[in-house]
């Protein structure tokens, strides 16, 4: 049995009595109803269609598993400007956790979405109270209880993660930030950098400490039951899709900065870095991690 | 049988809106009510996913139709179930101590029949509070207590298959340089779990593939170190598209 795949009669063109019969002859043909004539071309449902809606997947591990932290990688935060370079996540080796689409990349159509999760176990770390240096971004001065002032941390700070793209070649050398994402370096006033919020899309952070106090009076701080702990070991997360023009996708990495704070400037919010913070204590504020994995499916919109 | 137009044309001769008419209505009444089996091709091309109705599951939040799977269940709001995991399970977390597995946890399994071939994800997330634990330090029985921790992993299959890599944890109960909780009445901790990282959330999303038919088991377990973790809330979730 042949497809039934006769094209329409369009104006202006000549009809013949064979062209009349052959068309619903087409419909007399032993076993005509096949895939093609019924269920494909009547019928048409995308989901019906192999590799219709999840047209592929992917998954990689981040960095490198280690039970209790024998291992670690470490990430020391910035403290110059403009900003160092960002940590490239790695295994205990140094080589990169690339998220690879193979040799041929994987296109994405205009009509389709790439969806990527990822998570990170991670442990920020630091010496002394970074916040409290002049000019830090991450510190606020209260009233205490001995009618003087003190200065806390607004615990605003935080480390980033963010992924990368390579859309150029299986080569993999060619990263740059996926779109609706920056790297935290467009210094945007005086010796600070960092993003706007729209250029935060694909951002995950993690607190790099939290401070709180006991026994405040009057919305004054009891200077004497002021603590700081630490975070702590936790595991993190993020998720980015993209969905537009027509790309090709070979690869995807991720980056870690820190330190930043909000920040607002000409009534645009940021996420600046706080190298002041980031150059306090011995060692400077650190980011510890170990594994995570990274995922992603295309997908079809419809 | 099979379909047989009603009208021939032939060259020279008038064209009638009638003859065309009667043949598609023929040809109408063909496809609504005419076709035997002998007009089909004979190889077999409709498949059990073409024709099967959809499904619910309302206790295990499962639906399932052509293109695949989809579903959810959380244990929170009005109806909290809360959960717990323990050290006293896996030995301490041990390499040493028996049992030091994985320990699957109640409620965060989906277990669905696969039709086809499928790719997808399993999304979960927990609300968690970690320890505090203050149970003596013995040396290699457990750890000490600044340095308990409690994984959870995502798992597909078993908990033999935890995806360690993909673990995500938390800490004992941490707390400002050796206060961290009170040794005489009330005891208990003496500083809040939000600030001393024994209070947060952990979630994750595990891809999920296989060229199998059958079933398929996706879940959370744990492996703790702390004598207790109370997991507040929970969600999770799975998509699975037939490929």
């Amino acid at each position: 049995m042949s497809r039934i795949n006769r094209g329409r009669i369009t104006d202006g063109q000549d009809i013949t009595a064979s062209d009349l019969n052959d068309r619903f002859d087409d419909y007399s043909q032993a076993g005509a109803l096949n895939a093609f004539n019924v269920r494909d071309a009547a019928i048409d449902l995308p989901q019906v269609k192999a590799d219709w809606f999840a047209r592929d997947s992917f998954e990689a591990t981040l960095g490198e598993f280690s039970l209790d932290h024998t291992s670690v990688n470490t990430v020391t935060a910035s403290s110059s400007t403009p900003p160092a370079a960002g940590h490239i996540v790695q295994d205990f080796g140094g080589t990169a956790s690339v998220l690879n689409f193979g040799l041929s990349g994987v296109t994405i159509g205009t009509g389709d979405v790439l969806r990527v999760y990822w998570d990170l176990s991670v442990n920020p770390t630091y010496n002394g109270t970074p916040w409290t240096a002049v000019g830090a971004l991450g510190q606020y001065v209260f009233n205490n209880t001995t009618a003087g002032t003190t200065t806390v941390a607004t615990s605003g700070n935080v480390w980033v993660l963010y992924p990368q793209w390579d859309v150029t070649s299986s080569a993999l050398t060619n990263f740059v930030d996926v779109p609706g994402q920056s790297d935290f370096t467009t210094n945007y006033t005086g010796s600070l950098y960092g993003n706007t919020l729209a250029q935060c899309e694909a951002t995950t952070v993690i607190p790099a400490w939290v401070q709180f106090f006991a026994d405040a009076s009057d919305g004054k701080v009891n200077a004497s039951k002021l603590y700081d702990s630490r975070i702590g070991w936790r595991g993190v997360s993020g998720a980015w899709h993209y969905s537009g023009l027509a790309t090709t996708v070979y690869g995807m990495r991720w980056i870690i900065r820190g330190l930043l704070h909000p920040d607002q400037n000409a009534n645009v919010n940021y996420l600046a870095y706080d190298t002041v913070a980031g150059g306090q204590g011995s060692p400077n504020p650190q980011l510890e991690y170990t594994s995570g994995k990274a995922s992603a499916i295309i997908m079809r919109l419809g | 049988m099979a379909y047989t137009k009603p009208n021939t044309f032939s060259a020279s001769t008038v064209l009638t809106a009638a003859d065309v008419e009667g043949n598609t209505e023929e040809l109408r009444a063909y496809l609504h009510e005419g076709v035997v089996v002998g007009d089909f091709e004979s190889s077999t091309w409709i498949q059990t996913r073409h024709i099967q109705p959809p499904t619910f599951e309302p206790y295990s939040g499962t639906q399932h139709g052509v293109s695949g799977h989809i579903a959810g269940q959380s244990g929170g709001g009005l109806g909290v179930r809360l959960s717990f995991c323990t050290s006293y399970l896996t030995g301490n977390g041990k390499a040493n101590a028996e049992p030091a597995d994985w320990v699957a946890i109640p409620n965060t399994t989906f277990s669905l029949r696969m039709h086809r071939p499928y790719r997808g994800f399993f999304h979960w997330w927990m609300e968690l509070e970690h320890g505090p634990d203050n149970v003596p330090y013995v040396a290699g029985q457990n750890y000490n207590t600044i340095d308990r921790l409690n994984y959870i992993a995502p798992y597909l299959g078993n908990t033999g298959f935890a995806d360690q890599t993909a673990a995500q944890e938390g800490q004992n109960h941490q707390g400002p340089g050796g206060t961290w909780w009170n040794t005489a009445s009330p005891v208990g901790a003496r500083y809040p779990y939000t600030v001393a990282a024994g209070y947060g959330q952990r979630d994750g999303v595990m891809r999920i593939e296989s060229n199998s038919v059958g079933t398929v088991t996706a879940g959370l377990c744990y492996y703790g170190q702390i004598d207790r973790v109370g997991i507040v809330n929970w969600g999770i979730a799975l998509e699975a598209w037939y490929i």
